[in-house]
C-alpha cells in the first residue's frame, strides 16, 4: 500500500433491476467474502470470461479465414455494381459477425447473471 | 458553391442542435436515463471516426484495398470493448480510465502515469482530427492546412472551456444520423452514377490492389496484422470511449448500449471502400498528390460536373467537417478532465489548462509532422492505446492478483515501445524492410509485451496485491441488485 485510500465518488448508485433486499443468506457470503462467497464470484467471472473468450475467438477465427479462403477461390475478377464481390464477405460479413456474436453474448452473459441472482436468493 | 451549400449544412446543423438544447432546457428532467438506441447514436456520433474512414478511403486510392481492415478492426473492436470491459467497468463507477487505475490499484503515482498514457494517447489521436480539419478546409476554403488545424483545435478548446459541449444527448443522437445520411447518400448516389460507365483509366477488379490480402513479403503482412491487432485493441483503450457509458442503467444496459454502438459503428464499415474504389475507378487523378488523403471529398465534382456535384461534394465536406469538429472537442475535453484530476485537484484552472496544453501539444505535432496521412497518424494513436491503456484494462477488470508495480512495469514498457517509434515515424525516417515494418506498426509486438510484463511483475510482487482486490472485483461482476440495498425504491 503506497498511500492512504483516497474514495472519489464520481458516479452514483446504479438504478437497479430489481428490488432486492439486503440480507439475503448468499448476499451475506458475497460481502464478507467467505470461502463460499468467493467461490460463487469466482464461477461467475469465469462463466463471464469464457463466453466473452468463445465469442472473440469465433470472431477472430472468421477475421482471418475469410480473406484465405477468397484469395484460394480466385474470386477477384468478378464484378458487381463495379466493385469486386469477393469485398462483400469482408467489409459486409465480418462487422455484422461481430454485430451477431454481440447480441448471442449479450443474451448469454445476461442468462448467467440471471442465474447468479437466483442462487443468491436461495443462499 | 460547394462552399455554399456546405455552410448551408452547417447551419441547419447548427440550429437542430440549438433547438434541441431548448427544448432540453425547458422541457424533460434533467436525470431521466434515455433509451439504449438514443444514448448509441449518440455514442456512435462521437465514435465514427472520420479520420480513420475518410483517410483510409485516400489511402485506398495509392495503397490498395487492404486498408479496410483498419475500418473492420474498429468494428471488431467494439466487440471486444462489449465482451470484456463495458459491464464491469460501469459498475466499477469510475469515470476516467485514470481514476479507475487508482481505484483499483490504490495508487496515486500510477494514478500519474496512467494520465500520462492517457494524454499521450489522447493528443496523437487528436492530431488526426485537426489535420483532417484543415485538410478539409483546404479542400472548402483553399486555404493552408496549419491555419485550419489552427482554427479546429482554438475552436475545440473554447468550446470545452465554455462548456459548448454540454449538448443533451438526445442532440448527439440526431447528429448520427444526420452523419450517415451526410456520407452515405452521396456515396450511393455516386454508386448508381458508375454503374452506367465504364471504368475510366485503372481497372479495379484483379490484381495487387484489389486485394484485401496484401501481395508482397513478410514485411507485407506483419503491417496487415500489426495494424488490425492495433485497431481491435486501440478501440478498447480509447479514453474518450470509457465515460461515456455512464449514462446507462447498470452494467447490462451498458452491454446492450454496447451492443447498439457495434452495430451502428459497422454501418461506416462500407463508406472507406465504396468511396476509395470510385475514386480508383473514375478520378485517378485524386492520388497523385500523395498524403493529401482527404482530396476524395472531391470525388462529386469530378464524377458529376456541374452544380448536383458541387452539391454533393459540399455535403461531404460539411459532414466530415462536423466530424472533425466534434471528435476533437470531446477528445480535448476528455483529456482535460483527466490532466485536471491528476495535477490541479480537479479545479476549473487545472481543467482550462488541460484543454490549452491538449489543443496546444496536438497542434504543434500536426503542424511539424508534415508527411503522414489521416489514416496513419489515426493508426499510431491506436497502436500507443493498444500496448498501454488497454493491457491495464483487462488485466484490471479480471485478473485478481493485479499490482500497481505490474501495471506500471506494462505502462512503461508499452509506451517506450510505441511512442519512441511513434516519434520517429512522425518527426523522421523510417529503415525500410522488416526493421521498417516493425517500427512503423509495433503493435502486434509491444501489446503482447506490454501484458507479457504486467503479469510477470505482478506475480514477482504479491505483497503489492490491494487488501481489497477481492471486494472490487465482486463489485465489479457481481450484477446489480445482489448486493446493495436499492436506493431509488
Amino acid at each position: 500500500m503506497t498511500s492512504p485510500p483516497r474514495e472519489r465518488v464520481v458516479v452514483k448508485a446504479t438504478r437497479q433491476r430489481r428490488s432486492l433486499r439486503p440480507g439475503w443468506p448468499g448476499a451475506r457470503e458475497l460481502t464478507e467474502q467467505t470461502a463460499r462467497g468467493e467461490q460463487y464470484v469466482a464461477h461467475l467471472m469465469r462463466t463471464q470470461l469464457r463466453i466473452a473468450l468463445w465469442t472473440v475467438l469465433v470472431c477472430a477465427l472468421i477475421c482471418v479465414a475469410a480473406p484465405l479462403l477468397l484469395r484460394a477461390g480466385r474470386l477477384w475478377e468478378a464484378c458487381m455494381l463495379g466493385l469486386p464481390i469477393a469485398w462483400l464477405p469482408v467489409v459486409g460479413g465480418l462487422p455484422a459477425a461481430c454485430a451477431i456474436a454481440g447480441i448471442w453474448l449479450h443474451r448469454r452473459v445476461r442468462r448467467v447473471e440471471d442465474e447468479f441472482r437466483r442462487e443468491v436468493e436461495r443462499g | 458553391m460547394t462552399a455554399l451549400s456546405a455552410g448551408l449544412y452547417s447551419v441547419l446543423s447548427g440550429l437542430a442542435a440549438l433547438g434541441g438544447a431548448l427544448r432540453r432546457r425547458s422541457g424533460r428532467a434533467p436525470a431521466r436515463p434515455v433509451s439504449p438506441l438514443v444514448h448509441a447514436s449518440s455514442i456512435g456520433a462521437e465514435h465514427v471516426s472520420i479520420a480513420v474512414l475518410m483517410g483510409s478511403a485516400g489511402t485506398m486510392l495509392t495503397g490498395g484495398v487492404s486498408v479496410i481492415w483498419m475500418s473492420v478492426g474498429v468494428a471488431a473492436g467494439h466487440l471486444l470493448l462489449v465482451a470484456f470491459a463495458v459491464a464491469p467497468l460501469r459498475r466499477s463507477g469510475a469515470y476516467t480510465l485514470s481514476d479507475f487505475a487508482e481505484w483499483r490499484l490504490r495508487s496515486r503515482s500510477l494514478r500519474r502515469l496512467v494520465t500520462a498514457c492517457v494524454t499521450i494517447t489522447g493528443c496523437l489521436y487528436l492530431m488526426p482530427q485537426l489535420r483532417g480539419a484543415g485538410l478539409t478546409l483546404r479542400v472548402l476554403l483553399g486555404t493552408p492546412v496549419w491555419t485550419g488545424a489552427l482554427a479546429t483545435a482554438a475552436f475545440a478548446y473554447l468550446a470545452v472551456v465554455m462548456g459548448v459541449n454540454r449538448r443533451s444527448t438526445a442532440v448527439q443522437a440526431g447528429q448520427y444520423w444526420v452523419k450517415l445520411a451526410v456520407f452515405v447518400v452521396p456515396a450511393v448516389l455516386l454508386l448508381g452514377v458508375a454503374h452506367g460507365r465504364q471504368a475510366a483509366a485503372h481497372t479495379v477488379a484483379g490484381g495487387a490492389w484489389a486485394s484485401v490480402v496484401p501481395y508482397g513479403g513478410p514485411a507485407a503482412h506483419y503491417t496487415l496484422y500489426s495494424l488490425l491487432l492495433g485497431m481491435l485493441l486501440g478501440t478498447m483503450g480509447l479514453p474518450n470511449l470509457i465515460g461515456r457509458f455512464h449514462m446507462c442503467a447498470d452494467g447490462a444496459a451498458a452491454r446492450r448500449t454496447g451492443v447498439l454502438v457495434l452495430g451502428l459503428v459497422s454501418v461506416f464499415t462500407v463508406l472507406p471502400l465504396v468511396i476509395g474504389t470510385l475514386a480508383r475507378g473514375h478520378a485517378p487523378q485524386l492520388g497523385v498528390h500523395g498524403h493529401d488523403d482527404l482530396l476524395v471529398l472531391r470525388l462529386p465534382v469530378l464524377m458529376v460536373p456541374g452544380p448536383s456535384g458541387e452539391l454533393l461534394t459540399g455535403l461531404l465536406v460539411a459532414g466530415a467537417l462536423a466530424a472533425f469538429l466534434t471528435a476533437a472537442t470531446g477528445l480535448t475535453f476528455t483529456l482535460a478532465v483527466t490532466i485536471a484530476q491528476c495535477a490541479f485537484g480537479g479545479g476549473v484552472g487545472g481543467f482550462r489548462f488541460g484543454a490549452a496544453l491538449a489543443a496546444t501539444v496536438a497542434f504543434l505535432g500536426c503542424a511539424y509532422a508534415g508527411s503522414l496521412s489521416t489514416a496513419a497518424l489515426a493508426a499510431v494513436a491506436f497502436g500507443v492505446a493498444a500496448a498501454t491503456l488497454s493491457p491495464m484494462l483487462l488485466l484490471g477488470l479480471w485478473w485478481r492478483r493485479f499490482t500497481d508495480a505490474g501495471c506500471a512495469a506494462g505502462l512503461v514498457i508499452g509506451l517506450t515501445g510505441t511512442v519512441g517509434p511513434a516519434l520517429w515515424k512522425l518527426f523522421g525516417t523510417l529503415p525500410g524492410g522488416l526493421a521498417g515494418a516493425l517500427l512503423a506498426m509495433p503493435a502486434a509486438c509491444t501489446a503482447p509485451l506490454a501484458f507479457v510484463a504486467m503479469v510477470v511483475v505482478s506475480l514477482a510482487t504479491p505483497a503489492r496485491i490491494p487488501l481489497d482486490a477481492g471486494s472490487h472485483l465482486i463489485r465489479m461482476h457481481v450484477p446489480e441488485g445482489v448486493l446493495t440495498p436499492t436506493p431509488d425504491r
